[in-house]
């Protein structure tokens, strides 16, 4: 029997990295996500893994990818300012196609933000692609048992497709604590890493790797050809989304992560009062449910999208429904103090529903 | 052996950074684990480690919980000063509010919620231990809602203690429970 145990969406992510079987963490602490290293520097030990604190988010992303290029499962967690420190090696990544995982449990931004508190204003930066032009998968996990899940499936899809792999949680995400079942989860059959530097004494091995080590690229139109085609496949066979009461629904709520947990049961509450709404939750942000999210908005004619911030999955929504029905936003102002603790409340998107009904 | 309830726990603690909000939540969680098929459990505070405001929602049900976090609950217990007004304000009609009014010195406005006045950080410094405040106020909160049996707190708080720092007070922690529960099961109504 699947054990099912007390989480917190934090540690969620450190067990599923175990459960995956990725014995490398490399990170650098910051709120709040620090814990998601103090349960690596924990456990790897014992398990003959390698756990290291680096000087900095900068380094701690070179060393993954260094650990990444030797063919074994590698991953770190940040928060906002840290993902953008990484960004050198996370694009350097990319190009060289080394897979690895990294977490975000993100925290308000811009610049210092609250200091650590709740926010989802990543959501532009990380699903916009590395520079260069290069998208990587961004999961959004809801719950505990999610992260658990997507954490795993965050390592298959990175050496499914040999690319960077980004969870997205945020600071409540991180911290709450729910039940989840322990199991490891099977995605089917992986390529083998026959790319991987194992070294001269290994039969096999390769101790070479031009266009990864110098990072040139020689047929250019060649490079973004295959980048391309790598994205489109990505595409086709990795996009997720999930609805909830959406089958009857002439009110659409839109959101990820916690703002899909509140409006899940702002779509409860309304149904209550007699309001048909249902929720539209994209679970991979890139590659975004276009088809779907349009698909969902002609059918119930009325979209709003909820989020904790000035705006960034309303982008997307716009960009896919392609203005089949109207696109309302309920953001960072709709919080219920203006205080870091601030969070948009069930009873508030509720309300919004109301007025716009 | 586990209890079943059908009765859904849906609690805040409105505290500032100190006060006990998070062992609160932890506790009533793990507790609440033991009875109930799903919960949930959401620590929400400001950056300051002493003096912010700090804030824990709890849920249990045994269906699966829609949302962690909510502006109405059914029982707010307070202790911040400045998050009183707030709080009032969401408890549910026919709610309760638990207030700590030894450090609140505010009244309670709203005639559609019960309202119970615990000194809970008086008595607390009173008997030697100031961290238990927030154990007379579970204690409170268990008579007031009769949510669990105060043996399945007693378990939960000797399991969770074992072999950490918060061992030491275990006696303490026990005798504040049941104080809480004679000042809830003793109480008189306060004259406005």
């Amino acid at each position: 029997m699947t054990e099912r145990i007390l989480s917190t969406g934090n540690d969620a992510v450190a067990r599923a990295a175990i459960y995956a079987g990725c014995k490398n963490y490399f990170g650098y602490p910051i709120t709040p996500q620090s814990e998601i290293a103090h349960y690596m520097a924990r456990e790897l030990p014992k398990m003959g893994g390698c756990f290291l604190q680096s000087e900095g988010e900068y380094a701690a992303a070179y060393m993954l990818l260094g650990a990444a290029l030797s063919g074994q499962r590698a991953f770190t967690s940040t928060s906002s300012p840290g993902v953008a420190l990484m960004q050198e090696p996370l694009s350097m990544m990319i190009t060289a196609e080394i897979p690895a995982v990294i977490v975000d449990t993100q925290r308000l931004g811009p610049g210092t933000g609250t200091g650590g508190q709740q926010g989802q204003t990543d959501y532009s930066f990380v699903t916009r692609g590395v520079y260069g032009g290069i998208h990587y998968p961004v999961l959004a996990p809801y719950s505990v048992s999610e992260i658990f899940e997507l954490v795993q499936l965050a390592f298959h899809i990175a050496d499914k497709y040999r690319v960077v792999t980004m969870v997205l949680t945020d600071f409540i995400l991180g911290r709450m604590t729910e039940y989840m079942e322990l199991k490891t989860f099977d995605f089917g059959p992986l390529p083998e890493k026959d790319w991987a530097l194992k070294g001269k004494d290994r039969k096999g091995g390769r101790t070479d790797f031009l266009l990864t080590v110098t990072g040139m690229m020689l047929d250019i139109p060649g490079f973004f050809a295959h980048q391309q085609e790598k994205s489109n496949r990505i595409i086709d066979s990795e996009t997720r989304y999930e609805t909830y009461k959406a089958e009857d629904a002439d009110f659409l709520i839109v959101g990820y992560g916690y703002a899909a947990r509140a409006s899940k049961r702002a779509v409860n509450m309304a149904r209550d009062q007699g309001i048909k709404a249902g929720l539209f939750r994209p679970i991979t942000l890139w590659p975004f449910p276009k088809e779907a999210m349009k698909r969902e908005a002609l059918k119930s004619g009325k979209v709003l999208v909820v989020e904790d911030s000035p705006g960034g999955l309303v982008e997307d929504v716009k960009l896919a429904v392609e203005g089949v029905s109207p696109v309302h936003f309920l953001g960072i102002q709709a919080r219920h103090t203006a205080s870091p603790e601030g969070l948009i409340f069930p009873e508030r998107i509720l309300q919004e529903v109301r007025e716009l009904l | 052996m586990a209890v079943k309830y059908d009765k859904r726990v849906r609690v805040i603690f409105a505290g500032l950074g100190g006060h006990g909000a998070l062992a609160f939540g932890e506790l009533l969680t793990e507790a609440a684990a033991r009875s109930y098929k799903y919960v949930s459990f959401v620590p929400n505070y400001s950056p300051m480690m002493r003096g912010g405001e700090s804030e824990t929602m709890i849920a249990a049900s045994q269906e699966e919980i829609d949302s962690p976090v909510w502006r109405e609950a059914d029982v707010i217990i307070v202790t911040s000063p400045t998050g009183f007004r707030v709080a009032e304000q969401r408890v549910s009609p026919g709610g309760i509010l638990i207030v700590d009014d030894s450090v609140v010195r505010e009244k309670a406005e709203r005639e559609d919620i019960k309202v119970f006045y615990i000194p809970a950080r008086r008595i607390a410094c009173e008997t030697g231990d100031p961290l238990t405040a927030n154990f007379i106020l579970m204690g409170a909160y268990l008579e007031a809602t009769k949510a669990f049996p105060v043996e399945i707190l007693e378990e939960t708080i000797e399991s969770t203690s074992k072999g950490t720092s918060r061992e030491r007070l275990l006696s303490a922690n026990k005798r504040a429970l049941h104080e809480g529960i004679n000042l809830i099961a003793n109480y008189k109504e306060q004259p406005l």
